[in-house]
Parts: structure tokens; C-alpha cells; sequence
């Protein structure tokens, strides 16, 4: 008797101690990202096109698009991004002017020119697309620890839960089809903890599609910069 | 057949490495993202995720736990539960590990590498927790030597 009161204090003990442990963080902190901050005051993210050297060179943009999906970006010949910025306007007859740059080559344009525009607009999206590129980064470090964390504590719940019922099966001493029964709600209940990893997993799995999605948003924006600046070098504007 | 106190021990043993195991991995992830996005150290994680692994290591090692769930904890279920958080923990991490060598060279910034860095890191942990709990796991089901299987 003494024997049985002991073991059930030691079954209560660990069911008790296991899920006050770790029970009150099963739950996790979701999905989402919590920045203390704006994100952007965190990152301050620097463009700089010479760090980030895209391997892109070519007069066929289409071409550079279907290797870009292809996932054949390295593949392709070396060259720096295209880049702009405001100049003097010189002997051209406008009043702003732009230097347009790419693979080493500068040229300088009038902004009246739309094809100037639309190299601006491309070389705005480039860096636009960069910091996404960043800031998906930086998500998905979040979501890595996020989803570890979820299943640590989804199991430890589930392992909580069976520790209770084990320890009452254990104190109680059913016999045959009860502790079978027993015995299999404990499992259960483990098992289920794991469901909460799984979808983890898989949620996490999915960054790399949002990070394929921004890769390829970049090397459309810097094919069709290219694309301008060629067309902009063997026609040059009439000024 | 092995002795019932063997069998606990060695189960025991198993839980009491897969735990440290599974927080030194977790811990160390998190270590990297504070000390990336330093000094805003708690900027991706809250404090009480550093708080609770230390917590449950201490009351583990406090309250025995790791021995009263190989007593009174089905062993299948234990080393079915040991093995399968510790794949789950791999694969996060080698999923984060994917994400980041997946970016390609010519975007690759200081940031990129020292994800890949991390994740590398943490999966090398949570491969080797999974190795070490595999290993502990077949002990557990073996006879200890010296004892008879009549």
C-alpha cells in the first residue's frame, strides 16, 4: 500500500513537473515575425552594386530571363549592375541629366529621355528587390529558430501529457484492455505534439519559394536595365 | 534478460543526452540570431525562449526527470518520441540551411554567409544529437554484457 501511495506521488510529480514546464510555451509565438522595431530601422541595408556583382551580360534579354528561371544566373557572363546617378548636364541641351553605368561602361543622358526613365525605374526596382532579398533573409533565420522551437515544445507537451497518463496508469494499476487503453491515449497525445513540428517544417520549408520569387524579380529587373542601356548606346538619344 | 535497472538507466541516459542535445542545438541558433542582430540581441527571439531550455535542463537535472520518465514512461514510446523530435529538429535546420546556400552566389552578402554559417552550425548539433540518441536507443534494447538471456 505504502509502495502504491509512493509511486503515485512519483507519477503525479512527473506529470505535474513536465507540463508545467513545458505546457505554458507550447503554444509558441506564431508564425509571425516580432521586430522590436520597424524592420527597416534594423536592417539599414546599403545598396551597393559592387558588392553584389550579377552575372548578366548580354544583348538578348529574353534570353538572360529564361536562364534567370532556369536558375542558370551563374552560368552566364560576369559584369557589374547597372547604377545612375543625377551629373551636370555638360553640352547636353536639358536641364537634369543622369550618368547611366553598367559593366564598366558610363554614358551620360537628359531625363526627358523615356528610355532613361525606364533604366532608373529598373535600377529602383534592383535595389528594391535587394533589401526584399535582406529582409526575407532575415524572416526566415526568425522562422528557423521559430519552427525548432515549435517542435521542441510541441513534443515536450505531448511528452508532458503522456507522463500524466502513464503515471496514472502506473498509480491506479488497471490491467488488461484499460491500460491498453491508457497506454495508447499516452501515444496519442505524444503523437499529436508532432503534427505542430511538421506543419512548422513545412511552413518554414516555404521561404524559399518567396526567396526564388525575389532572385528572379532581380534578374528581371536588372535584364531589362540592360536592355535600356544597350538600346540607349547604339541609339543614343538626338540632343 | 537484462535487468530491469539496466534497462532504466540506459533509458534514462538516452532521454538525459537527447534533451541536452535538442536545448544546446536550440540555444545555439538562437545565440547566433542575438548576437547577429547585437545589440538589439532580442530583436527576432523574446527572452523567455533563452529562459526555458535552461529551465527545463535544470528542473531535468533537479527533479530526475529524465530517470522517472524511463520508470514509468513506455520505453517504445520514449525512444519513439526521442528519435522522432530529434529528425523533426534536423530537419528544420537543414530546411534553413537549404534556404540559405540556395541564394546564388552572385547576391550572396555577409549576411548569406553567416546564415549559412549558423544553419551548418546547427545542424551539425542536432545530427550528431540524432546519432548519439540512435546509438543510446539500440543500447537500450540491448542486453547488457555479462547478463544472461535465458
Amino acid at each position: 500500500m505504502e509502495e502504491r501511495k509512493k509511486r503515485l506521488r512519483l507519477a503525479i510529480a512527473v506529470g505535474i513537473v513536465v507540463s508545467l514546464t513545458v505546457c505554458p510555451f507550447a503554444t509558441g509565438r506564431g508564425q509571425g515575425l516580432v521586430f522590436s522595431a520597424e524592420p527597416g530601422a534594423i536592417l539599414q541595408i546599403e545598396f551597393t552594386p559592387d558588392l553584389a556583382t550579377l552575372e548578366l551580360r548580354t544583348e538578348v534579354p529574353s534570353i538572360i530571363a529564361t536562364a534567370v528561371a532556369a536558375g542558370g544566373l551563374e552560368s552566364l557572363e560576369g559584369g557589374q549592375l547597372p547604377t545612375y546617378r543625377r551629373v551636370p548636364c555638360g553640352a547636353i541641351d536639358d536641364t537634369i541629366c543622369f550618368e547611366l553605368c553598367y559593366a564598366g561602361l558610363c554614358n551620360i543622358y537628359g531625363d526627358d529621355e523615356e528610355r532613361v526613365q525606364r533604366f532608373m525605374e529598373q535600377v529602383d526596382d534592383i535595389k528594391e528587390q535587394f533589401d526584399k532579398l535582406e529582409l526575407a533573409r532575415i524572416e526566415a533565420g526568425a522562422n528557423v529558430w521559430d519552427t525548432i522551437g515549435t517542435c521542441l515544445k510541441s513534443v515536450g507537451a505531448g511528452f508532458g501529457a503522456a507522463g500524466v497518463i502513464a503515471g496514472i496508469v502506473v498509480a491506479v494499476d488497471p490491467t488488461g484492455i484499460l491500460k491498453a487503453i491508457a497506454i495508447g491515449a499516452a501515444a496519442l497525445g505524444a503523437f499529436g505534439g508532432l503534427a505542430g513540428c511538421g506543419s512548422a517544417i513545412a511552413g518554414a520549408g516555404s521561404d524559399g519559394e518567396i526567396r526564388d520569387d525575389l532572385v528572379r524579380d532581380f534578374g528581371n529587373a536588372a535584364n531589362d536595365a540592360i536592355f535600356e542601356f544597350e538600346d540607349l548606346r547604339r541609339n543614343p538619344p538626338e540632343s | 534478460m537484462r535487468d530491469s535497472g539496466s534497462t532504466t538507466h540506459a533509458t534514462g541516459l538516452l532521454v538525459r543526452l537527447a534533451v541536452w542535445g535538442q536545448m544546446v542545438g536550440y540555444l545555439t541558433f538562437g545565440v547566433s540570431l542575438a548576437v547577429e542582430d547585437s545589440p538589439d540581441i532580442f530583436a527576432r527571439a523574446d527572452a523567455v525562449e533563452f529562459i526555458w531550455p535552461v529551465l527545463l535542463l535544470v528542473a531535468m537535472h533537479l527533479f530526475k526527470l529524465d530517470r522517472l520518465a524511463a520508470r514509468y514512461v513506455p520505453r517504445w514510446l520514449l525512444v519513439v518520441l526521442v528519435l522522432t523530435v530529434s529528425v523533426g529538429t534536423l530537419v528544420a535546420s537543414i530546411v534553413g540551411a537549404t534556404f540559405a546556400f540556395g541564394i546564388p552566389e552572385a547576391l550572396e552578402t555577409s549576411g548569406w554567409r553567416y546564415m549559412q554559417s549558423t544553419t551548418s552550425i546547427t545542424s551539425a548539433i542536432f545530427a550528431l544529437s540524432l546519432v548519439v540518441s540512435v546509438i543510446l536507443a539500440v543500447r537500450a534494447y540491448q542486453p547488457s554484457p555479462g547478463t544472461s538471456t535465458a
